[in-house]
């Protein structure tokens, strides 16, 4: 009885789908194009705070000691540095040191620093941060914390160009978010025109039904059965069409910009996205069907 | 088996369809509503089979008050209630065994028990031989016939047929009365309505006629 039941509603809903091919159609290519939508901003998103992660890992924190801080001073500061979480490696670099760095740096012109009474530069501490803490977070608060020690003068850490590129990523994620919410509304709003549609040009199929006496549930469940296939194709179409340009884009841009985003390592959905957005298909197509027959089933 | 208590109705557009109509149709019976189109058959049908309410009196089908009836019972009402329509109501992209079927399947009968019964309904109607045909393929009166398979299949007491042959020629509309006179020989109560008075007077034994929405021959109660 039950095992009857099932085959009946799922033979109606693929006759559903093969009497009303070209409704169907439509709805899958609106679904597809929102799931596809949905699926490059969050893949931007991702892989932007990717880019930004990895420039932080290679971020190199240069503190300043006091001009007349001495080896003794310069000793506790780095194990003072040296003791918290985020320090991987950390290089004294003495005031002569840097003299001569600088010297070796200016090259042809090294000669300007001949007429120096005193060597002007400070001695200071190289420090590399821990892989698992070189995040904007971790840093803002590991600069927090060396900037208390005694003779530390100043933090260098790139901070106006980090500052920069915070409020380019904070402005992605904002107009992302803006566009990305509009095209949602504007894909609802057709995704349930389109389901209308459908469920309009079968208003015969469901008044009939419903005069030989078709229970509302009986009459719902092949329309569902046709949301989640529905759901489900377009799910798979726009992560299919998604993993190709993913691809692709990568292929262009490793090629292309290799120097500038170094050892960058893009990734794909993470898993839990991946099966998030074949769960947002399938609801969209199901939930939109469902709604969008209520005005039939008063009949 | 039917029964009306000072029944009225009007729809939403103030137009009054029905008026103080007092009725009995008894279990068995084969009567026919007729009257000019507008007089108020379609709606008297429609209230039988819950598709609308009355505004005002009860109505009785089969011992239910249709006033006080659940939504959620109304599809249970409606499958011990055949109904069949001037524009035959069919599904044109199915075959007519599964368009007898569909009937059977959405009650969810056994398989089994599904294609005996279609099978026996559509030797009634004399379509057995066109099983495999869309009612596209067939002619009017063989569509209405699909029609009345798919309403009876159920083996409903009660069967509805609104203008059942307004859309087909004099010899086959003969045929079709003929079939429901057969039907109505097996023990089912037939309601026919129709502004075609010379039919209605050849095959009835009750005619209940209407005007404006009221019964003109009241005194005519039951044969």
């Amino acid at each position: 009885m039950i095992f009857s039941r099932l085959l009946f509603f799922v033979r109606e809903a693929l006759h559903g789908i093969k009497n009303n091919i070209v409704i169907h159609l439509i709805a899958l290519g609106t679904l597809t194009f929102a799931l596809l939508t949905f699926g490059i901003f969050v893949i931007t998103v991702i892989n932007l705070n990717r880019i930004f992660d990895d420039w932080g890992r290679n971020m190199q924190v240069i503190v300043y000691l006091e001009g007349t801080s001495g080896e003794e001073e310069a000793a506790a500061v780095r194990e003072a540095i040296a003791g918290l979480p985020q320090t991987g490696t950390v290089t004294y670099i003495s005031k002569d040191e840097a003299l001569s760095i600088l010297k070796k740096n200016l090259q042809d012109q090294a000669g300007i620093l001949d007429n120096l009474e005193a060597n002007p530069l400070p001695p200071s501490l190289e420090i590399q941060l821990k892989e698992e803490h070189a995040t904007q977070q971790s840093l803002t608060t590991f600069i927090r914390q060396v900037k208390k020690l005694d003779s530390v003068s100043d933090v260098d850490f790139g901070q106006d160009w980090l500052r920069k590129f915070s409020a380019f990523i904070s402005m992605i994620k904002l107009v992302g978010t803006g566009v990305g919410s509009f095209l949602l509304l504007a894909t609802i709003f057709i995704i349930s025109n389109t389901i209308k549609l459908t469920i309009y040009s079968r208003r015969e199929e469901i008044e009939i039904m419903k005069l030989v006496g078709a229970t509302n549930l009986s009459i719902q469940i092949p329309f569902f059965l046709e949301g989640i296939t529905q759901g489900c194709m377009a799910s798979l179409l726009s992560l299919g069409m998604l993993y190709l340009g993913y691809k692709l884009l990568i292929y262009k841009i490793t090629v292309d910009y290799s120097l500038y985003l170094g050892t960058v390592d893009f990734i794909f959905l993470p898993q839990k996205l991946f099966f998030a957005l074949i769960l947002l298909g399938i609801a969209l197509g199901t939930f939109g069907c469902i709604f969008s027959m209520g005005r039939f089933l008063k009949m | 088996m039917i029964q009306m208590f000072d029944v009225s109705k009007v729809y939403p557009n103030k137009h009054s369809a029905l008026t103080a109509i007092n009725l009995h149709i008894k279990k068995g019976d084969f009567a026919f509503l007729t009257g000019q189109s507008g007089a108020g058959k379609t709606t008297m049908i429609k209230l039988i089979f819950c598709a609308e309410q009355a505004t005002r009196g009860q109505i009785v089908v089969k011992g239910i008050n249709l006033a006080k009836i659940k939504k959620s019972r109304i599809p249970y009402l409606r499958r011990d209630i055949g109904v069949v329509f001037q524009d035959f109501k069919l599904l044109n992209s199915r075959t007519v065994f599964e368009n007898v079927v569909f009937a059977l399947e959405v009650t969810g009968a056994r398989r089994t028990e599904i294609k005996r019964k279609a099978w026996q309904v559509l030797k009634l109607v004399g379509l057995h031989n066109r099983l495999d045909a869309t009612p596209l393929e067939l002619s009017g009166g063989e569509q209405q016939r699909i029609a009345i398979a798919r309403a009876i299949v159920n083996d409903p007491t009660i069967l509805l047929a609104d203008e059942p042959t307004g859309n087909l020629d004099a010899e086959i509309a003969h045929d079709i009365m003929e079939l429901f006179k057969n039907i109505n020989n097996r023990g089912t109560t037939v309601v026919v309505a129709t502004h075609n008075n010379t039919l209605a007077r050849h095959y009835s034994t009750w005619q209940i006629t209407l005007d404006k929405g009221r019964i003109i021959n009241p005194e005519e109660q039951h044969p």
